[in-house]
């Protein structure tokens, strides 16, 4: 006897005996059930991208070293400071005392460029830009893979992995995907679109896609990158391709979608399967779901996106052949605007692993692994370490391409596209870049940058630095000073408000934020003298 | 005849007992990793049965190799080559951490069930719309009017051919009935469509068989055709094999035994354990780049291809020991030279091997074994870290816990030293670690390293280090110092002097073999080895010590009975 699909679903879920007894499982739950509702859509939809980038940040290079008006030089450090005490405190200290961030506008670096990195080139932006300094990671973790986006818990494995003591959890685009504040409905896309030079990224993906605020390491697993612009493109655009699903009839794939998750509900009830067998089912159920709701979705989303990338075999950490990174970074910005203007994700990240070194006419490329094992000019990593006059060039010259190549097309790719409201694509976005670590391999003052306001909510065209330099100076490494500023984590909360989140989206804790906040792993020689009674609040004068 | 299963029983009542592993860190008393020597053991004690109980062994969703290869014997390679732009939006297999393999990656995420629609859409686009494919694949009938007839004398073949067993009634009715749904155009579109989306395609289940205990479940006929596949094939069953299952043979000790001895010496497995090794002992590594220091060093050598070329005279090597029935401890100490390219030849001071005769000997003293050759010495630039090859010894050739570095390491501790004339790598090295914390760490694994700096950073062998710096300065040479107490067993052992002794020390403690065998297990059973789990790989080890061939250390991988076996997880 045959049941109808309705009729069968009901079964599944109401037989009772064996499936009953199984462990509680979100995916046999009715969809209607399952749906968060109330969201409204927002009109113009926000996006965000984040760009990493890896050890060995040349942070001199990415501040300003010369102080025009509103700026001055700092007496120890030696960098460039900006002159307007923030409205708003950071905090107070253990002593009690208050503690300012400062800003300043980046448009006095108008005639200049605002450093080595974000030269003139990137100048037409600079009304969009916040330059941050004093951005720090609480825990006392090294090489990792998550921090910037609030796993901050978990070291390489290299280094020993977990942080003893400190929270793991998914990562903020993870979080952001599950929102229905910034997706109303399932969109035709990934609803995180991870590209990359190399397929493991610095995302963690929640297990159990229903409980993505879980945590330990059992609780999520690391995403992977497309790294052919081709497939990525098939991956993510295939679906409102004209002539695909966009406007025809539905093909007899996508009406077996439904019977394909029936199965799966079926092969969860068989019999000697443990209860992490059955998860697994569960989690494919999870994904066919959503897959389904892609497929159905995109038969109103045509976009004409004809611009299908050749593919790239970009070859693995150490294949830096300078015209193949510079091929494989144009086409995956490009990709992004293409799938931005296209509303297949909302959701993008990069993961810049390799990048081109242009030192007196010697064009070269450097990559980075997470098994560095070797050396030699081509290696991030091992110059990281090398650290002398060459190494120190060499980054600061790939980070300055990392700007003026990566960076600066997809500002004006996204500047180019204008909104219904008559904004950009670029204002109605927000675009990060930062690093996996600071100086040296420290956690401190992660260099970040991002442009593009969230549609409003960000204050931008200025130079924020919360580092608070009324406090000594702990050390000193590669020019770089270890001084409190802000939490990290306070920049994750803000970039979840900016993209419509509400607290209780991210917070396990009423007024925590998110992800591990605790100096764990740090030692009193360390800067850690942070007020937490406001780490759940956004950064202090960002928004308008 | 069933296998006997008593053991097995009685082995569910150890099932309690639990494995602490050690977790190092080189705080307070540091370098007191593993036990009191800081060089010692991963683990506690296992108690272990004669005969070890089954591994646990979650459901496997299929590695992108095994997908692909699955595919390919369904329908054909045409088909699948028809569908490589979808093929390639599925994510790659990747090794996470130390020791782990990327048949290890069990990641589930959107990107795959995505890549799994498209390959299923596309395939099943191409196969309707191809006569032959669908003739090859349902049978005339197909051509004509695929109906409920011609549906039903097809699909136990098509499902059985996919599933890698035969289907159930219910399994066959279902297709029939969604596939009926749909005009007959579309009929065979849908049949195919459903079975390469189905959980029996893209999961390798074991849990129809008996079960023996309340956690452990005997694999059925089919089951452990598709694990014996999945071992050593890394992919799906042959014929041969479903023959076998289906007919009751491997079932019985000698049918087992007659199609795993068929398996063991099919070229596929060699692959499968080539790229074992591959993985384990870090052979992908970049190539040589180019650079001011290699500039220098090279001397004018043509430096292209020759990373590959060292990389297949390690395989080369592992064939050949594999075919000589030797053991691992042969490996460690083989002085057979397998450059065929003259450039390595030229390094290890012999003639070009042709490939096919009796492979010339190395040059007595300077090297010895595996680890000796180039393809496992090169770097990049020429350069060597005698921390790194030290670490990687202590580490992945004696399975030796390492304590990973503290997170507040002092400012500019991994800082490379700089190259200085009259100061050797050895010396420049050891000067940073001086000092507390580094030193207690490092004494876990450094002296490995300072050992085999009798190797440049080209494989080469040297008495003498060539100083050059990273701009490619010359800064003259220094004497090498090959000895150190290479603490293998703890560190009351004498000093070993070079490589070649290095290895033969190695070689000669169990520590080796425990290692292959744990590595060897952790890749059969896809997963890190805890608990009672070892059991299996001490026994290998211990045939191994007892003058077991790597081949049928590999082989009794499967004939061990916990290969037959499912325990799951509580």
């Amino acid at each position: 006897m045959r049941f109808d699909r309705f009729s069968r679903r009901l079964f599944l879920t109401g037989a009772g005996g064996t499936v009953l007894a199984l462990p509680w499982l979100s995916s046999l739950l009715p969809r209607s059930i399952r749906r968060e509702v109330g969201a409204q859509p927002a009109s113009i939809p926000k996006r965000f991208v984040a760009i990493k980038t890896y050890s060995g940040a040349p942070v001199l290079d990415w501040y300003p070293r010369q102080a025009p008006p509103g700026y001055s030089t700092h007496g120890v450090d030696g960098t460039v400071v900006a002159s307007q005490r923030l409205a708003e405190p950071t905090g107070r200290h253990r002593n009690g005392n208050q503690y300012y961030g400062h800003s300043a506008p980046l448009s006095d670096f108008a005639a200049t460029g605002v450093s080595n990195v974000f030269t003139e080139r990137l100048n037409p932006h600079l009304d969009q830009m916040i330059l941050f300094r004093g951005l720090d990671f609480m825990p006392g973790i090294n090489h990792n893979h998550g921090g910037y986006l609030g796993n901050l818990g978990l070291n390489t494995d290299g280094l020993g992995g977990a942080v003893s003591g400190a929270q793991i959890n998914a990562t903020i685009d993870y979080v952001m995907s599950r929102s229905p504040n910034v997706y109303p409905s399932a969109p035709a896309g990934p609803r995180v679109f991870h590209l990359g030079s190399r397929p493991n990224t610095a995302s963690y993906a929640p297990r159990d896609l229903n409980n993505v605020l879980a945590v330990g390491l059992g609780s999520i697993e690391r995403a992977q990158a497309y790294v052919d612009p081709r497939a990525a493109f098939d991956a993510a655009l295939s679906l409102v391709m004209p002539g695909q699903m966009a406007g025809g009839e539905p093909g007899v794939s996508t009406r077996l979608i439904d019977r394909v998750i029936d199965d799966y509900r079926a092969a969860m009830g068989g019999p000697h399967l443990s209860a992490a067998d059955r998860m697994t089912l569960d989690r494919h159920v999870t994904h066919l779901v959503e897959l389904e709701d892609r497929v159905n979705g995109a038969a109103a989303r045509a976009c004409d996106a004809s611009s299908r990338p050749q593919a790239i075999d970009s070859g693995r950490e150490f294949s830096v052949d300078p015209a193949t990174i510079t091929s494989l970074f144009d086409n995956f910005v490009d990709l992004i605007a293409l799938a931005f203007s296209c509303d297949v994700t909302r959701i993008v990240t990069l993961d810049v692993t390799k990048m081109v070194v242009e030192d007196g006419g010697n064009t070269f490329g450097l990559g980075d692994s997470e098994d560095a094992t070797s050396s030699g000019r081509s290696n991030w990593h091992f110059q990281a370490h090398e650290w002398d006059a060459n190494a120190q060039r060499w980054l600061g010259q790939g980070a300055r391409w990392v700007a003026e190549r990566v960076v600066l097309r997809l500002l004006d790719r996204l500047a180019e596209i204008t909104e219904t409201d008559g904004e950009s694509l670029l204002h109605h976005s927000l675009v990060m870049w930062s690093n996996e670590l600071s100086f040296n391999h420290l956690a401190y003052s992660i260099p970040t940058a991002t442009w593009g306001s969230a549609g409003g909510f960000l204050r931008t065209g200025r130079f924020i630095d919360y580092i608070d330099h009324q406090q000594p100076i702990r050390f000193r490494q590669h020019e770089g000073s270890a001084i409190e500023g802000v939490q990290f984590n306070r920049w994750l909360v803000t970039i979840m408000r900016a993209m419509g989140l509400s607290p209780q989206e991210y917070e396990r804790e009423r007024g925590r934020g998110f992800g591990e906040y605790g100096t764990v792993g740090k030692d009193d020689g360390h800067a850690k003298d942070y007020d937490q009674s406001n780490v759940g609040q956004v950064l202090p004068d960002i928004m308008v | 005849m069933k296998l006997g299963l008593h053991s097995v029983r009685a082995w569910s009542a150890f099932s309690s007992l639990g494995v602490a592993w050690l977790v190092c860190g080189c705080t307070g008393s540091i370098g007191n990793v593993g036990d009191q020597d800081g060089l010692g053991s991963a683990r506690d004690p296992v108690v272990c049965k004669e005969t070890p109980g089954p591994v646990l062994a979650p459901l496997h969703r299929l590695s992108r190799t095994e997908y692909e290869r699955g595919l390919r014997q369904l329908v054909g390679d045409s088909l699948v080559d028809g569908a490589a732009d979808q093929l390639r939006t599925l994510p790659s297999d990747e090794a996470e951490g130390e020791g782990d393999f990327s048949r290890m990656d069990h990641r589930l995420s959107s990107e795959h069930v995505g890549a799994h629609y498209r390959v299923a859409d596309r395939i099943a686009t191409q196969l309707s719309q191809d006569a032959d494919a669908t003739v090859a694949a349902f049978g005339d009938c197909a051509r004509a009017n695929p109906d409920e007839a011609c549906l039903r004398s097809a699909l136990p073949g098509f499902l059985r051919r996919a599933f890698h067993r035969d289907p159930t009634d219910d399994e066959i009715q279902n297709v029939i009935d969604e596939a009926s749904s749909f005009s007959a155009g579309e009929r065979i579109h849908a049949a195919v469509f459903l079975t390469l989306m189905a959980p029996d395609f893209l999961y390798r289940f074991e849990n129809r068989g008996e079960e023996v205990s309340p956690e452990v479940v005997e694999l059925t006929g089919f089951e452990l055709a598709s694990r014996l596949a999945a071992h050593f094939w890394s992919g799906p069953p042959d014929d041969a094999l479903l023959d076998a299952a289906a007919s009751g043979a491997l079932d019985s000790e000698e049918g087992f035994r007659e199609q795993v001895d068929r398996m063991v010496a099919h070229p596929r497995t060699e692959a499968t354990v080539i790229g074992f090794f591959d993985e384990w002992f870090h052979l992908h590594r970049p190539p040589f780049g180019t650079s001011p220091r290699l500039e220098v060093l090279r001397d004018g050598t043509d430096m292209t291809g020759l990373s590959e070329a060292m990389r297949s005279e390690v395989h080369e090597l592992l064939r050949f020991h594999l075919d000589q029935g030797d053991g691992f401890r042969e490996a460690l100490t083989s002085r057979y030279s397998f450059a065929q390219d003259p450039r390595l030849a030229t390094i290890y001071g012999v003639e070009p091997w042709d490939g096919t005769s009796s492979p010339p000997m190395l040059p007595e003293g300077e090297r010895s074994g595996i680890l000796t050759r180039a393809g496992m010495l090169y770097t990049e630039d020429g350069s060597t870290n005698p921390f790194r090859r030290g670490a990687f010894l202590r580490r992945s050739i004696l399975c030796d816990a390492v304590a990973p570095p503290p997170a507040d390491l002092p400012p500019d501790a991994l800082q490379r030293p700089p190259t200085e004339a009259g100061a050797s790598s050895r010396d420049q090295f050891a000067a940073k670690i001086v000092e507390e914390p580094c030193a207690s760490c490092h004494a876990q694994f450094t002296s490995l390293g300072y050992i085999m700096e009798a190797y440049d950073g080209l494989g080469r062998y040297r008495t003498e280090e060539r100083l050059v710096t990273v701009e490619g300065n010359d800064e003259g040479t220094a004497a090498v110092d090959a000895s150190a107490v290479a603490a293998i067993e703890g560190r009351d052992e004498p000093a070993v002097s070079g490589p070649v002794a290095l290895s033969q020390a190695i070689a000669d403690s169990p520590k080796a073999n425990a290692c292959f065998a744990s590595r060897y297990v952790r890749f059969t059973y896809r997963r890190e080895i805890v608990g009672e789990d070892q059991c299996v790989a001490d026994r290998i080890a211990r045939e191994l010590e007892g003058g077991q061939s790597m081949r049928e250390a590999l082989r009794s991988v499967a004939l061990d009975e916990s290969f037959r076996l499912r325990r799951l997880e509580p």
